[in-house]
């Protein structure tokens, strides 16, 4: 069975600014892979540069065994790669109903989206109940849900998730981490970015450490799921 | 009084179509469509051709101008807005591309058509002539109000409930969302141009009938229309609209008690009146922030 | 720069290229030397960008082959008259001038200060109007006191030497004004208002028949040429280098700016305002003196242009000739006084080498194709295919082809002459 995602020698970067210096990652079907470290070492360019949201990248991506560096970010998202990044990238003004919809937006997964909508509402009942509310008008960590409920929207093969603790407070920021890590990845994998390590500690399978644009992996961590 | 209401409501109509598909096709991709004028001058010629050619059927000619219209937003799609999207010099090339093709067009219907106006035959004669207070409505302006209102309503509907329109209305609020989605920001354009087309496309139908149709009719709707949709706040639908309403009742007060020759000059004094007060136009604080 | 056989066959090649380019009216007419000329101008230019190398900059380039290229052309300005010299002709070259002097005016405020103004045909307009009124006007029956409606013919009240430095003046006063907008309106908004400008001038112009003559304009300007030359070979060679003289103080006054401190704050402010205010750049001043003094050297050569032509009307403002001014300096390349050389030389010829054919507006339709095509191939007009073709090749690999990659702040430095589109976030 072909992995995940394999990350090969990658470099990427903004402009003349090179961010990435040499990465290299494999990930396997089912797994949970944690990434450590403060920000602005790369963890989220690393992200973003396999949904190709950076201005320049060298190496080779592979999702599914099938180079993806020639890929734009929508055909990505089509395939099945999904960026839940920081800030959210909502559509402000339009409502949450709207927003999971645009989620399901690939056209096989639009027929589903009644559906799946309501398995977003189930596990984000607040969502369920201010469907019709404008997302501009949400809370910080409604609107973090709500992002979080759009990428599941669709029946993604690979969640990258960019610091999904980021503003909020600690109560919602564990039961949101909690959400996104025990979710069935049916076979796909999962990449989590996060600086706060104790959110993701214990349920991930395993944690590499960001730093100066290189990975490490983190000894003495182990998942027990 | 109830004159200027007349007109007033008329050239709303007409103003908010062309000011509609500018505001829209800014929104949606961040492209200012300066060729809006040629669009709405081929409408015309198109609905005209159609209407002394094949059949002068009001929903065919109508119909005709819209089609002229959206294909024409695919041309400028294909032409202009595909080859130069994330090019160096990007703003003023475009601005280049779409003055380059108004003077192509103009002068190609110069040629084709000559100089002199074409007429339309009316279009809504069969519409009674309605009266309102002491001012007879003509069956024009009637037709105007009508044709307006389904054909909004109906593009409007769609952008709110289709996957498409959903798509366009997610590009006009956030281009990186959108593209998370796997909404593909180059088809869709598309669909945007198409529309912006179809708007212009009826307003030159529904002008045309006030008016005739010449190479350079194009011009004066794309300057009120990009008036309309600066004022209103560029992106924003609403302020389209009501800008629209504002420029329109101007213009009607304007005709009614200081005759034409003034209308550009209590144009002028609107416009500075309302940038000065809202540089980013009426709707400038509803303005969605493409994030 | 001899230095190898490929040195030798470049050079020789492009002399062959000029004795062909000169010998080319003989065979087809006066007028086909401006065309030869443009074409080898043009291979010229491209011959030394690819040269240069990955060196500096457009604007950087101060070497010597910068001033090969404007060695030859001022070599070939010299030996047009002696070579093509018929009255049509050096009429055309005054023409020529003209439009070279207002549109390197022009590049300065579009390319190096980078705003979209549209008001050069105003300014140059207004101003031309107003030596002409100062020539004629004032000598017409409402000058006098009688009344208005009459014929508008007038002895010249002041002579050329007043009713050009009065231009000037008057040039620079629109330009101030101009510049006021600038500062509170962004791009498109501008554009149109000095759109707006062109149309309001022509329309004020055509109305006021008392003062400025109505749709007729006035006529009966005083000229330069001195009244025995005037017709005869001798006065249309003075003009020609009149016109000259007019074009290269234009280009030494684009130099001295786009090189200088003002071009460098300019581009600066162009590329970033954010940065530009960092860096303690009163944007506002570096702005109003672009205007002015673009707008000052416009007013010269609208009243020059009044006074070769002994009138001046509201046609003047006609979009068309915007439309072509502008069509001239984007083929060239607005960024490069060289590229708006060649696209003033290049459209001037294409406009009056098929200026009888039918049907008339056929060449209107070539030009605006010609327009479009090298909009959408090249990134800053025909002189900057070379560079383009090298950064093609130097492209990092994995470039990804949708735009909306949101960089952070130090990125801008790599914009250069690059402007992405708004991507995320809305221009400011």
């Amino acid at each position: 069975m072909s992995k995940v995602l394999e990350i090969k020698a990658l470099e990427a970067g903004y402009g003349p600014l090179r961010v990435l210096h040499g990465i290299d990652l494999s990930v396997e079907p089912g797994e949970r892979v944690g990434i450590l470290g403060l920000n602005g070492h790369g963890k989220t360019t690393m992200l973003r540069a396999i949904v190709d949201l950076v201005d320049w990248k060298q190496g080779d991506i592979l999702f599914e065994g099938e180079s993806i560096m020639r890929q734009p970010t929508h055909v990505l998202a089509r395939r099945g790669i999904v960026l839940l990044p920081q800030g959210d990238a909502l559509f402000p003004g339009l409502s949450v109903k709207d927003n999971l919809d645009a989620g399901a937006y690939p056209s096989g997964q639009w027929k589903k989206r009644q559906q799946r909508r309501d398995y977003v509402c189930e596990i984000f009942p607040r969502l369920g109940e201010r469907l019709d509310q404008i997302v501009g008008t949400l809370s910080g960590g409604e609107r973090r849900m709500c992002s979080i409920g759009r990428g599941l929207m669709s029946e993604a093969r690979l969640y990258l998730v960019d610091e999904p603790s980021l503003g909020l407070g600690p109560g919602i920021a564990k039961g949101i981490c909690e959400t996104l890590l025990t979710l069935d990845l049916q076979g796909g994998a999962l990449l989590i970015a996060e600086q706060n390590r104790a959110l993701i500690e214990g349920k991930i399978d395993r944690a590499l450490r960001m730093h100066g644009g290189e990975l490490t992996p983190v000894t003495g961590e182990d998942g027990d799921h | 009084m109830t004159g200027v209401i007349v007109t007033t409501v008329n050239l709303t109509a007409i103003y908010a179509l062309v000011a509609l598909g500018i505001s829209l096709t800014w929104a949606g991709l961040g492209f200012l469509n300066l060729s809006a004028g040629v669009m709405y001058a081929a409408s015309a010629y198109g609905a005209w051709l159609v209407s002394t050619n094949i059949t002068s059927n009001v929903v065919v000619v109508l119909l005709g101008g819209i089609v002229v219209g959206a294909a024409f937003g695919a041309l400028i799609c294909l032409t202009v807005f595909l080859p130069l999207d994330g090019k160096p010099n990007w703003e003023l090339r475009t601005l280049t591309a779409t003055l380059a093709l108004s003077f192509i067009a103009t002068n190609l219907y110069l040629w084709k058509f000559g100089p002199q106006f074409k007429q339309f035959e009316p279009l809504f004669g069969w519409i009674p002539q309605l009266r309102l207070g002491d001012t007879l409505v003509k069956s024009s302006v009637t037709g105007t109000l009508i044709a307006t209102a389904i054909v909004v309503t109906i593009v409007l509907v769609y952008i709110g409930t289709s996957r498409i329109g959903l798509g366009v209305r997610a590009l006009t609020q956030s281009v990186e969302g959108a593209s998370l989605v796997g909404i593909d920001r180059r088809t869709t354009a598309f669909a945007i141009l198409g529309v912006s087309g179809a708007f212009i496309g009826l307003a030159a139908v529904l002008l045309g009938q006030t008016f005739f149709v010449e190479p350079n009719s194009g011009y004066v709707p794309l300057i009120k229309g990009l008036i309309v949709a600066l004022l209103g706040g560029l992106g924003s639908l609403r302020g389209a609209v009501i800008a629209a309403f504002m420029v329109a009742l101007t213009e009607a007060l304007t005709l009614q008690y200081f005759g034409g020759a003034w209308t550009l000059v209590t144009l002028f004094i609107l416009i500075s009146v309302v940038l000065i007060i809202r540089p980013r136009g009426v709707a400038g604080v509803l303005e969605t922030t493409r994030a | 720069m001899l230095r190898s056989r490929n040195d030798l066959l470049h050079w020789g090649g492009l002399a062959v290229l000029f004795a062909l380019a000169l010998a080319v009216p003989f065979v087809f007419g006066s007028l086909s030397i401006l065309g030869s000329m443009t074409v080898f101008l043009l291979l010229l230019s491209w011959s030394i960008s690819w040269r240069q190398g990955e060196q500096k900059e457009e604007h950087d380039r101060r070497d010597r082959s910068s001033w090969v290229f404007w060695g030859m052309a001022g070599i070939i300005a010299i030996l047009i008259p002696l070579l093509a010299g018929t009255p049509f002709f050096l009429s055309v070259m005054v023409a020529f001038f003209i439009y070279l002097s207002w549109n390197v005016m022009w590049g300065l405020v579009l390319g190096t200060a980078g705003l979209q103004s549209f008001a050069t045909v105003a300014v140059a307009g207004i101003a031309a109007y107003a030596g002409a009124y100062v020539s004629v006007g004032l000598g017409t029956a409402a000058a006098a006191g009688t009344s208005c409606g009459g014929k508008l013919f007038g002895m010249p009240v002041f002579e050329w030497w007043v009713a050009i430095p009065v231009a000037t003046v008057v040039g620079a006063i629109v330009g101030f004004l101009i510049s006021l907008p600038a500062i509170r309106l962004r791009g498109i908004y501008f554009a149109l208002l000095t759109i707006g400008l062109v149309e309001l001038a022509r329309s004020y112009a055509g109305q006021d028949k008392c003062n400025l003559g109505g749709a007729q304009g006035l006529y009966g300007v005083s000229s330069f040429i001195p009244s025995d030359l005037a017709g005869s070979l001798l006065g249309y060679q003075y003009a020609y280098a009149a016109a000259a003289g007019l074009a290269l103080i234009s280009l030494i006054i684009y130099w001295r700016v786009n090189y200088g401190r003002l071009g460098l704050l300019l581009r600066t402010a162009r590329e970033s305002e954010p940065v530009a205010e960092v860096l303690g750049i009163d944007i506002v001043r570096t702005r109003l003196w672009i205007f002015l003094i673009s707008s000052a050297v416009l007013g010269a050569s609208g009243g020059f242009y009044a006074a070769y032509y002994n009138s001046i009307s509201p046609n003047f403002f006609s979009f068309s000739t915007v439309l072509l001014l502008f069509a001239m300096i984007m083929i060239g390349g607005v960024n490069s006084p060289r590229g708006i050389l060649i696209g003033t030389m290049l459209l001037t010829f294409v406009d009056k080498r098929f200026v009888d054919v039918d049907p008339p507006e056929a060449r209107y339709i070539f030009i605006g194709l010609l327009l479009l095509l090298v909009t959408l191939i090249a990134s800053d007009g025909l002189v900057s295919l070379p560079d383009q073709l090298r950064r093609r090749r130097a492209t990092p690999a994995g470039r990804g082809t949708d735009p909306t990659g949101d960089p952070p702040e130090e990125a801008a430095a790599i914009a250069q002459e690059t402007r992405m589109p708004p991507g995320s976030r809305p221009q400011s």
